[in-house]
């Protein structure tokens, strides 16, 4: 086990390297770059001549080390990295660590609690669904898992807004707290209106995320169901109830736990373009933002930690799937 | 003389406008622009003479909230006629749409931006979307320009209460507001001026939005006393550079609190110094009506009354009238989206195509906002690249230049568009207007009747085609090259375009089909980055740009109007060290903005722009699209908001609207106040 994890983490720590170098070279190739942003913006909200916003171009690209050839500036960002700064935001004019770890914590709450919320629905829909198969309740719990795979989330975010801004008249549309909510200490009060702006969010992660679930969760129990030891179980008399929980739901989960290893990231990203129509201040919007206005050194930061977050998760899985089922560990 | 300056139309009046000058012949082949459709929804502006809006005077009694009385009597805030100047800036209560208003209330923005820092006299910017405005207060002011009426033009006094000129023109007096105080009850007077002007301006170390050469190269300022200053400049009578005196250039911090964190006073770095105030510095030092006290990054910004606020109205109130203002942080989407939903008061909609929903719903009783047009300010067109020195990657760019770069071309260009079709597509009715490039309609610098209008034809595209060679020799529908390096090729251009706001896309559909029609095949180049952004390598061949302010205020902006250097127009890019190659006529609209820099009245500057517009338009500088009115979006509880104000003139509409002086009735007031009944609280 040691051997495996020693290996596992030391191939995690050279692929994340390729990564942060891919990363880098993919961030560099649009023409433009944060100076021109810098100017386009002074140029257009800030009202400045052409002559004022070249010379601001000229500072940013000086700043930001832009005349510098490429490998230099990697070099010099990923030496940050490893002394943990991880360069400077322009756009927010902060460090990127600084700047991710304001966000990051609201960000793994929404999908945290969204990914759980998914997988518990999902199985048991599942269950419900394989143990009642071609049942009403069945096909009902097939349509819902069909729509959750195929709605595209940023569609069912632009229904919602529309829902609450014309049909419903609601205010709490946006942000995560209402304004007199935003400097408070946490209550319950203040816990109700979190939720009253993130439902949606949480509302759609769920949906797309539960079906995925439901659907392995179904296919794979339907399968053990119909296995001999099942037989032998329902033969000894045991209670239905305890022959499907006891022992074919932890045999039918194996391919689940190998999943949590990529979900966190996928939950990540369905949270993306969700939060960014709805206007939820997270990672994701933070990324795309990021992108749009060429802020590279947050692009490259928030990249390399969702791969580091998709390599952990692997790791974890891989560990969960050892301690769960000997013919693994034991392997 | 029948000259309107400055002013924004108001209603259909357009053909109203005219200029009698010397006659303008409009182009070979053009018409004229056929009057756009009445807009309903539009009320006029009612214009003003200059001394009509503010002035600075004594004023009989002065009022400030209850609250405050009580702080007075409680002896935590000293009188308000020891906080304020004894002559305030006083906005005439007479002519505000809904009069002296009630105290209180919270006024709720929403930005997409977000504080750099609050030193803005080293460059930083707080985020947009009205912050800058509410904490910068210039020695001049521009935005409630579009205002006035033809009495007298040019920017309102700020900070300056008033200024002279020498007899030669060289320098400029200014007199500065006396009494006046930061928000923390430190006097503002010259000190502040040249602190501003000598620490950061001129120091070359302090990335200031103003520089050494935005008055002019070599002009100077001096302090004359407390409340004196003066400039001189190393040409006569600018009297432009008022303009450049207004946001963002000539906006002072308070010295009192950077001077001695600046480097040469405290050995820190330019750096120490640039970020000194982070946005989490609360509360911030500002002359602005609100002063920001708390922040939470990503989430809000919350600003109260600043009880040294230095502006009245004429029944002696202390502006403003609303206690408190919220920014949320969000993005500029959601300004939309909340303004809609009723969670926020402002923004700025300038999508026509969601304009008849939002138009529709606004006009149900419960619904929380109103939508109030501005003029048609909004143009897009097409910008056909004449870059030649810069941008120029194979023999092939080089012909598509050189074709830009053909009257005739652009002529067949613009008579292949169906600019109503195009209109329509983006918004049904009458929002849009075809425009036939140049400055925007509905303002008084631009005369229909010297307009060139090159409207849809497209048989006469053809023939205009044909005329330059251009051929379907392969009868695959597009037209070939038949002479040149691209002798055989198709007539193929690409069309590039942002796809930020998704106007530009919708309209690039149009324009892709209808230059098909007339056998020009133009391919489809669109970015998620921002237009300027976009078109910064100049390799592209045509673009899909909207105008800015420069075409609706050109008295603000003149600089853009012609390749007054390497970065303008943005059709035409040069560098420094390979500076465009300018056409005859755009020699000739080089030479009017000299003319129009130097000018020394408005009605020169006005009848200097019917010259430029009839050049440009007669010569299809660009070809043009669409004309349509932005909308603001305001809550219904919002009183004081007065008709027809555009979103983007001589300032946006955050300054344009002059906040301080909005109003909510009491039973309108939603409570919501974060720190309600106080003022910000600064350390010793």
């Amino acid at each position: 086990m040691a051997l495996f994890l020693t290996r596992r983490i030391a191939a995690m720590i050279v692929l994340l390297f390729f990564v942060s170098l891919v990363v880098f070279v993919i961030i560099q190739i649009p023409s433009a770059d944060i100076a021109s942003v810098a100017m386009a913006e002074a140029t257009t909200l800030g009202r400045l001549t052409p002559e004022q916003a070249q010379e601001l171009g000229d500072r940013v690209r000086e700043q930001f080390g832009l005349n510098l050839p490429v490998w230099q500036r990697y070099l010099q960002w990923i030496g940050g990295v490893f002394h943990g700064d991880f360069g400077e935001s322009f756009q927010h004019n902060k460090p990127v660590a600084e700047l991710i770890a304001e966000r990051l914590p609201r960000t793994l709450a929404i999908a945290l609690v969204a990914h759980l919320c998914a997988t518990m629905i999902g199985v048991s829909l599942g269950i419900f669904a394989a143990t009642h198969q071609n049942t009403i309740g069945d096909q009902a719990s097939t349509v819902l898992a069909f729509l959750g795979m195929t709605i595209p989330r940023f569609f069912l975010a632009l229904v919602i807004v529309y829902m609450l801004v014309f049909v419903w008249g609601n205010s709490k549309v946006g942000g995560f707290n209402s304004p007199q909510f935003v400097f408070e200490p946490w209550s319950w009060a203040k816990l109700m209106d979190t939720l009253a702006h993130i439902w949606p969010v949480l509302a759609i992660a769920i949906f797309g995320g539960l079906a995925y679930n439901l659907r392995v969760m179904r296919g794979n129990l339907i399968d053990v169901l119909r296995l001999q030891y099942i037989e032998t179980a329902r033969a000894k008399g045991l209670p239905e109830r305890k022959v499907i929980l006891k022992h074919a739901v932890p045999n039918a989960l194996h391919p689940l736990i190998a999943y949590q290893g990529v979900a966190f990231p996928y939950m990540l990203a369905g949270e993306i373009e969700v939060a960014i129509v709805l206007a939820v201040p997270t990672i994701g919007p933070l990324m795309v933002d990021s992108m749009l206005n060429q802020d590279i050194y947050v692009t490259a930061t928030i990249l390399l930690m969702l791969s580091a977050i998709l390599l952990l998760g692997n790791l974890l899985a891989d560990i969960t799937l050892a301690l769960v089922d000997p013919r693994i560990r034991l392997s | 003389m029948n000259t309107r300056i400055l002013r924004f139309m108001g209603g259909t009046a357009l053909a109203g406008v005219a200029f009698a000058g010397p006659a303008l012949a409009i182009g070979e082949g053009a018409t004229q622009l056929p009057p756009p459709q009445v807009l309903d929804q539009r009320a006029p502006v009612e214009l003003l003479p200059y001394e009509a809006i503010q002035s600075f005077h004594r004023l009989e009694a002065m009022n400030q909230p209850d609250w405050m009385d009580a702080m007075v009597e409680a002896g935590t805030l000293p009188p308000l006629e020891e906080r304020v100047p004894s002559e305030p800036l006083v906005f005439n209560t007479d002519i505000m749409p809904d009069g002296a208003g009630a105290y209180g209330g919270v006024f709720r923005h929403v930005i997409g931006g977000r504080p750099q820092g609050w030193n803005w006299t080293a460059g930083l910017h707080q985020g947009w979307g009205g912050i800058n405005y509410t904490v910068q207060e210039c020695l001049t002011r521009t935005g409630p320009m579009y205002l006035l009426d033809d009495s007298r033009v040019e920017p309102l006094p700020n900070l300056a209460r008033s200024w002279e000129w020498s007899e030669d023109g060289t320098s400029l007096t200014m007199n500065l507001i006396e009494g006046a105080r930061w928000s923390d009850g430190d006097p503002f007077d010259a000190d502040d001026l040249m602190f501003h002007w000598d620490m950061n301006v001129m120091d070359p170390n302090v990335p200031s939005v103003m520089s050494p050469g935005t008055l002019g190269e070599g002009t100077t300022l001096e302090r004359v006393d407390d409340f004196t200053v003066k400039f001189t400049f190393p040409v006569e009578r600018p009297i432009l550079n008022l303009y450049s005196m207004a946001y963002r250039n000539f906006c002072p911090g308070p010295s009192h609190v950077l001077e001695p964190l600046h480097p040469a006073n405290s050995g820190s770095t330019y750096d120490d110094y640039i970020n000194a105030l982070a946005p989490e510095n609360m509360p911030v030092v500002t002359m602005g009506a609100w002063v920001p006290t708390q922040y939470r990054a990503d989430e809000l910004v919350v600003m109260r009354r600043n009880p040294y606020y230095w502006k009245f109205d004429s029944e002696g109130n202390q502006l403003p009238y609303i206690d408190e203002m919220h920014f949320v942080l969000s993005t500029w989407e959601d300004r939309t989206v909340q303004a809609l939903a009723g969670s926020g008061d402002f923004s700025n909609m300038e999508t026509p195509s969601i304009y008849l929903e939002a138009l529709q719903r606004s006009r149900d009783e419960d619904f929380p906002a109103r939508l109030a047009f501005g003029p048609r300010s909004y143009t897009w067109r097409i910008d056909l690249n004449f870059a030649r020195t810069i941008g120029v990657g194979s023999e092939r760019d080089l012909a598509i230049r050189d074709l830009n770069r053909t009257l005739d071309f652009r002529r067949a260009v613009s008579h292949a568009l169906d600019r109503n079709a195009i209109g329509q597509s983006l918004v049904r009715g009458p929002f849009t207007a075809p425009h036939p490039g140049g400055l925007a309609p509905e303002t008084a610098w631009f005369d229909i009747e010297t307009v060139s209008y090159y409207g849809y034809d497209p048989d006469r595209a053809r023939e205009l085609l044909a005329g330059l060679g251009f051929e379907d020799t392969d009868g695959d529908g597009t037209v070939n090259w038949t002479d040149g390096p691209l002798a055989g090729e198709n007539l193929s251009i690409s069309l590039l375009y942002s796809t930020v706001g998704g106007v530009s896309a919708d309209i690039a559909d149009g324009v892709i089909s209808m230059m098909a029609d007339v056998g020009i095949e133009v391919v489809a180049s669109p970015s998620t980055d921002d237009y300027l952004v976009a078109i910064e390598p100049a390799s592209h061949d045509w673009a899909i740009g909207r105008a800015t302010a420069e075409t609706v205020a050109p008295v603000a902006d003149f600089a853009k109007l012609a390749a007054t250097g390497p970065t303008q127009p943005e059709w035409h890019y040069g560098t420094a060290e390979a500076p465009q190659e300018l056409e005859p006529f755009e020699q000739e609209l080089l030479d009017l903005v000299g003319e129009f820099r130097a000018a020394e009245t408005p009605e020169q500057q006005v009848e200097i722009m019917h010259r430029y517009n009839a050049v440009y338009t007669e010569n299809l500088y660009t070809v043009g699209l669409v004309s349509a009115p932005g909308a603001l979006v305001i809550n219904k509880r919002i009183r004081n908001l007065r008709d027809g104000v555009p979103i983007l003139a001589y300032q946006w509409a955050e300054d344009a609207v002059i906040r301080e002086t909005f109003w909510i009735a009491r039973e309108d007031q939603i409570g919501g106040e974060i720190a309600p009944e106080t003022i910000p609280q600064y350390q010793e």
